[in-house]
């Protein structure tokens, strides 16, 4: 089975809807292709590898601040202070869970799939991953008060 | 009341799990965390409960095995577990059910079904 790029996109972003819907009940109001992505926020990179079925890497950019009430959220506003350690553990936690998603939703029942450690990297906007190629898609999630970015790309 | 334990390395896991039971409005619900599956091990010696979620991967001990663990126990084996995770597949899925799991639910985590798995656990009653 091939794993072409355009036609396993719609499902990460998806994915992506699905899990930011469920986990803190924010609606992704408008879905679009870039050609770039070009952000003067301050954001993380959440990197995650794809193993099975395909070699490859899902990021998710979200902006430092969208984090911290993130973990807000999680924690039912029960933290006194939020520290990096709860920022990595919660985007790992994303990661992990959007990117689970999306390759179940790919993979033919019963054949299985495989992804990395999720990683919490500072976001640079780096041309090997920021811009669009003939192994990168970029997209971007636009929520009532922040943006997510979305990096598919295949080894 | 009752005794709910969640096990997920992940502290922030577990948080999104405690909102979760939270938000399906349960009365009569105590919840208790464990960092794996021999952390849950011990607290399952010390204190009776009524219902387990657990992550599948995890350090020292994993779900599949806390699993295996809890239900070749006489002493334990009358707990349901119910496995979540954001890696399964039919296929593991019908493994780990096999194994006696209550149920395995996919990450993100559905209100609708978490509140499903909670009515046939357990005796509850919403607020």
């Amino acid at each position: 089975m091939s794993y072409e790029l355009d036609q396993i996109s719609e499902e990460l972003t998806d994915a992506v809807s699905e899990a930011f819907e469920n986990m803190f009940f924010a609606d992704i109001e408008n879905c679009q292709d870039l050609e770039s992505i070009e952000t003067e926020k301050d954001s993380y990179l959440i990197s995650v590898d794809t193993l099975l079925p395909f070699s490859g890497n899902v990021g998710l950019v979200i902006e430092k601040e969208y984090s911290e009430e993130i973990v807000m959220d999680m924690t039912g506003g029960d933290v006194e202070e939020i520290n990096k350690e709860m920022i990595d553990d919660a985007m790992a936690e994303i990661g992990n869970t959007i990117v689970g998603r999306f390759l179940s939703r790919i993979v033919p029942e019963d054949e299985e799939f495989s992804l990395g450690f999720p990683e919490c990297l500072e976001w640079d906007s780096n041309p090997e991953y920021s811009i669009k190629s003939e192994n990168t898609r970029l997209f971007s999630l636009e929520m009532e008060e922040t943006c997510v970015y979305c990096i598919l790309s295949k080894n | 009341m009752n005794q709910v334990l969640i096990v997920d390395d992940s502290t922030m896991a577990r948080a999104l799990i405690k909102r979760s039971l939270e938000i399906c409005g349960f009365e009569n619900l105590q919840v208790s965390e464990a960092i794996d599956g021999l952390n849950a091990l011990e607290i399952l010696k010390e204190k009776s409960f009524d219902l387990v979620f657990s992550d599948l991967d995890m350090p020292k001990l994993d779900g599949e095995g806390l699993l295996k663990r809890i239900k070749s126990s006489p002493k334990l084996n009358h707990i349901p577990v119910v496995i979540i995770s954001s890696k399964t597949n039919s296929a593991t899925e019908r493994k780990l059910i096999a194994d006696y799991a209550e149920a395995v639910l996919s990450k993100p985590l559905s209100i609708p079904l978490l509140n499903n798995v909670l009515e046939n656990s357990l005796n509850l009653e919403k607020i």
